[in-house]
């Protein structure tokens, strides 16, 4: 594809991942949740029927402008969420949440530190069942159990459906449903709760660690599931326990790091694009993540890390994307956003290797005309 | 001995920490005395976070050993260790249900020596201000991380305002992405963008 010809939108994310320059600078972001309270459908009709959030994306891109891809998507999602998180979440339109609320993790610990080592011993996938039939109060026997999973295997071959359509359409999804997270990540979130978890790491670092062995290859597998159900061949893998918000950089080198990069290598020998979403600021573990796969990665952030350090220290290893920033797309003015966004691209894109995105979610409260000049500045400078 | 426990918590010694506060009581070291050494090891752990040679997750340990030194020391004493600094009024507001940052700080507030009233998550405007009008506080800290939150907020100090406290009530925000233009958006005085800034705050209204 020669410089001067419109790549399509799977050419230009895949030009800026390989950090070379696309035809403009790619714009992906997580829209979702904005584009279906633009549209009129529910976050609860989001959640759990994909259909209608991509029919609320359509209309979006028709009056706001095209998009060339979109990264996580909730879209059909809410079946995984509530069959594979320990603690059932906060969904909108279950458990009483209203139909049209956001959605949040519940962090309420589900093991004693002393089962930490129960994890390898019972097996990870036995012990997590265990697990998830005390947490879930649906699911009292295995047929329940069944019951839901059928559930989850049906509403991801919808979610595949749509990741083969939007192709069609020239509209890529980056990661669809492929979710991978890192032991610690899970162990955090899912398991012990930040507070317990961070205790956790000083005063039983060992068990911690026989629990990281054991749960690591369920959570690849699970990430491998979803990119041989969606044909996507990237997945997301979600960051923020781990950052510098979270814990010490002794601590990132001893426990995290090796988590990240086996995880990543994993990926990237089978031909998977890691896609690395970091909330909160990693700005000083920069110069480690150049032990994840050169040239290999995206390195996505939210608006807290300082993301043109990210270009400075690593900007010739990993793909940059971010990070318009979800206050600035909910209380600032289009002038702002787009001044925003095109510094961003002047600065980050203008040798390639950068994603312009929202810096995690759209808030679904965000300004319609903040999001068009988002969309539009990418045709603009890009 | 004192020294040596100052030290202890900066190491994040837990339990070297919790033996040496229980032989020093043991030996009839003065409590109070040993409550102003571990503050000042606390202080000492508050210095080098600001200076970003700790991290959130030494805060928290060091956080955490205080809490039980503190109620080794209350046990010995059978009551409260010292006059509290205030009182602050803590929540995450309605709608929103994280609650990392609002522990965190709730937590480092009652090591310096103020009276918490945490009201958890998902709290509405009218527990706000009457949790205020029970204890008199003068500092209300609302927290929140989703941009939704920003409604709340405003909804609550409007609420405070409602009730004739705002003239007498300072009002500090944060959550994840909280800056300067939330401030203006909800009306605060003022937010910390991490949780030692929220405990400096608290001292300069409450001071």
């Amino acid at each position: 594809m020669g410089q001067n010809m419109e790549m399509t939108s799977f050419e230009r994310i895949e030009a800026a991942t390989r950090l070379e320059k696309p035809d403009r600078v790619p714009f992906v972001p997580i829209i979702d949740m904005f584009a279906c309270r633009y549209a009129g459908v529910t976050q609860h009709e989001m959640f759990f029927d994909v259909g209608k959030a991509d029919r609320a994306l359509q209309k979006t891109m028709d009056d706001l402008g095209r998009i060339d891809g979109f990264s996580l998507s909730y879209g059909g999602l809410g079946s995984l969420l509530e069959f594979i998180l320990p603690n059932p979440p906060i969904l909108p339109g279950v458990r009483g949440t209203g139909d049209d609320a956001g959605w949040m993790f519940v962090e309420d610990p589900v093991m004693e530190p002393s089962e930490y080592r129960d994890i390898g011993k019972r097996g990870t996938i036995r012990w997590t069942l265990d697990k998830t039939m005390q947490t879930h109060t649906n699911l009292n026997t295995k047929v329940d159990v069944l019951k839901e999973l059928g559930k989850v295997v049906r509403d991801q071959n919808k979610i595949a459906r749509s990741v083969r359509a939007w192709r069609k359409k020239d509209v890529e999804p980056l990661v669809a449903a492929n979710l991978v997270f890192t032991p610690m990540e899970w162990m955090s979130i899912m398991l012990r709760g930040f507070n317990d978890f961070t205790l956790d790491l000083f005063r039983y670092p060992d068990d911690i660690r026989a629990a990281s062995a054991a749960l690591k290859k369920t959570l690849w597998w699970i990430g491998l599931v979803g990119v041989k159900t969606t044909g996507v061949k990237r997945v997301f893998m979600g960051g923020t326990r781990t950052s510098a918000s979270a814990i010490s950089k002794k601590q990132f080198e001893e426990f995290a790091l090796p988590e990240w990069q086996e995880t990543s290598e994993y990926f990237v020998e089978r031909g998977i694009t890691p896609m690395l979403h970091f909330d909160s600021d990693w700005t000083a573990f920069f110069p480690l993540l150049k032990n994840l796969p050169r040239r290999k990665c995206i390195l996505n952030l939210d608006g807290a890390s300082d993301i043109y350090k990210a270009k400075e220290i690593l900007g010739d290893h990993m793909c940059i994307m971010g990070d318009v920033p979800a206050v600035l797309l909910k209380l600032g003015e289009p002038g702002e956003v787009d001044a925003y966004c095109e510094r961003l691209i002047k600065d980050l894109g203008s040798d390639g290797g950068f994603i312009l995105s929202s810096g995690c979610t759209i808030p679904l409260d965000a300004k319609p005309e903040n999001v068009k000049a988002m969309i539009q500045s990418v045709k603009k400078y890009g | 001995m004192a020294e040596n426990i100052a030290s202890l918590i900066v190491d994040l010694e837990e339990e070297k920490t919790l033996a040496a506060v229980r032989m020093a009581l043991d030996g009839g070291v003065e409590p109070l005395a040993l409550v102003e050494e571990l503050r000042e090891g606390m202080s000492e752990v508050g210095r080098r976070f600001e200076e970003k040679e700790y991290y959130l997750s030494e805060l928290i340990m060091s956080a955490e050993i205080f809490k039980q030194a503190i109620e080794l020391i209350e046990a010995k004493l059978g009551g409260a260790t010292s006059a509290s600094k205030g009182s602050v009024v803590v929540g995450t507001v309605k709608g929103d249900i994280h609650d990392i940052g609002k522990n965190i700080v709730a937590s480092l507030l009652r090591c310096d020596g103020f009276a918490v009233h945490d009201l958890g998550v998902d709290v509405s405007p009218e527990a706000f201000v009457s949790k205020l009008r029970e204890t008199g506080a003068k500092l209300l800290a609302l927290s929140g991380l989703l941009t939704m939150a920003f409604d709340a907020m405003k909804e609550t100090i409007e609420a405070v305002s409602g009730a004739a406290l705002r003239d007498s009530v300072k009002i500090i925000i944060g959550g994840g992405p909280v800056n300067e233009s939330v401030v203006e958006f909800t009306g605060a005085d003022a937010y910390g963008k991490d949780a030692g800034e929220a405990v400096r705050l608290a001292s300069r209204f409450l001071g």
